[in-house]
């Protein structure tokens, strides 16, 4: 359980501004599966040299460098996309360090469980509070974001708030006791088996 | 006047942690009872400074004349290493116990400054006003949970849940500011 809500928060720092479009969820978890690529191979290129305390800062360069890659090859699709997102690419990958424990520099240590369950998270959050906030989906296309819209009539009885940081942590605070409470009742419900 | 409104507008208006998200999980951890949070400020202070000069002179000097901007980052991140590395050299107990939450408001704030401001004071004001923005934060929530400890709350918002709350409430209260008639007029 601790672990669950854990990663909710780990994943809080990119999540909360950028996540009112799904579009923006959508390139912030491709530029989490690429940091993790990236990240496995400089961790390997780092552990065979074999060169002790500075391996965490040749990390950290790297990182930057393979966020600004990603960053070069979204403005090279979508230079919209790129202009809108540009601090949070490289944001997200300092919350990538956190997710994957970087700091301790013990190949041993590096477990992407709480990566690859941030991804989903991010996903549906995004979406869930596109829906609710603005009553559609967005998806990333070279000009900006395509809508699609879910709630017909949404401007007349839609509540926006949702989409303002605000609205995104009292969310998120509805999805931590959801999962705090059903994992309480499936403790409970197991123990009277 | 102007520099002043910059550091209102960093400073509750568009903060750093509730605008950009920087430093959201920092501010989680380090109002919990026992944390250190307020004895750190200098440290984070005096790194935060010469992170911001440092980068500033050497993006504005150096990166941007023959356009090395993809540069940038890794700079930016190889300089805030090397700083906080003299920075414990000097005070060595202070920087012992160094978070990655810690690192991320740190490079995030120095990153933010230098990119939104203008000039090299603005940028100062930016850092200055965000690490007020995070300690002002920090505090409230630290109340927040002194709150929650001695009441009777449900047990399933006990913790994250109402903090999350919490923080959602202080991030309206935070932009506020922005739509309040009496601060309008008080500008004017």
């Amino acid at each position: 359980m601790k672990k669950i809500t854990v990663v909710f928060l780990f994943a809080l720092c990119p999540l909360i501004p950028v996540s009112a479009r799904f579009a923006y969820g959508l390139i912030l978890a491709v530029a989490m599966c690429w940091y993790l690529v990236a990240g496995i191979l400089v961790r390997e290129l780092v552990k065979r040299l074999d060169i002790g305390a500075t391996g965490p800062t040749i990390e950290l360069v790297s990182l930057a460098l393979s966020a600004t890659a990603f960053y070069l090859a979204l403005s090279a699709y979508s230079p919209v996309n790129s202009v809108s997102l540009g601090l949070y690419i490289f944001i997200t990958a300092f919350s990538y360090l956190i997710l994957l424990g970087i700091d301790t520099f013990s190949p041993d240590d590096a477990v992407a469980v709480p990566l690859l369950q941030v991804v989903p998270v991010l996903l549906f959050f995004s979406a869930l509070r596109e829906i609710l906030g603005f009553g559609t989906i967005s998806l990333p296309v070279p000009d900006g974001l395509r809508l699609i819209e879910i709630l017909p009539g949404f401007s007349g009885y839609g509540l926006g708030f949702w989409g303002t940081t605000g609205g995104a942590l009292i969310l998120l605070s509805f999805l931590a006791w959801t999962i705090k409470y059903l994992h309480r009742r499936i403790a409970t419900f197991r123990r009277n088996l | 006047m102007q520099n002043f409104d910059v550091f209102f507008y960093y400073s509750f208006s568009c903060s750093i942690l509730l605008t950009y998200g920087i430093g959201l999980e920092k501010a989680f951890f380090d109002s919990r009872p026992d944390s250190r949070f307020i004895a750190r400020a200098p440290g984070i202070l005096a790194e935060m400074i010469l992170s911001v000069v440092a980068v500033y002179l050497l993006d504005t000097r150096v990166l941007f004349h023959p356009d090395f901007r993809v540069l940038v980052p890794m700079s930016t991140v190889f300089v805030c290493a090397l700083v906080q590395t003299l920075v414990s050299l000097v005070n060595p107990s202070g920087m012992r116990d160094i978070s990655t939450g810690e690192r991320i408001f740190y490079f995030g704030t120095v990153f933010l400054a230098v990119s939104e401001g203008g000039s090299l004071p603005d940028a100062l004001i930016i850092a200055v006003a965000s690490v007020i923005a995070f300690y002002c934060a920090s505090i409230l929530l630290f109340s927040v949970r002194q709150r929650i400890a001695s009441a009777t709350v449900p047990v399933d918002w006990k913790g994250a849940p109402l903090i999350l709350a919490s923080m959602g409430l202080l991030a309206i209260v935070m932009h506020s500011a922005d739509i309040s008639w009496w601060i309008q007029e008080v500008y004017r």
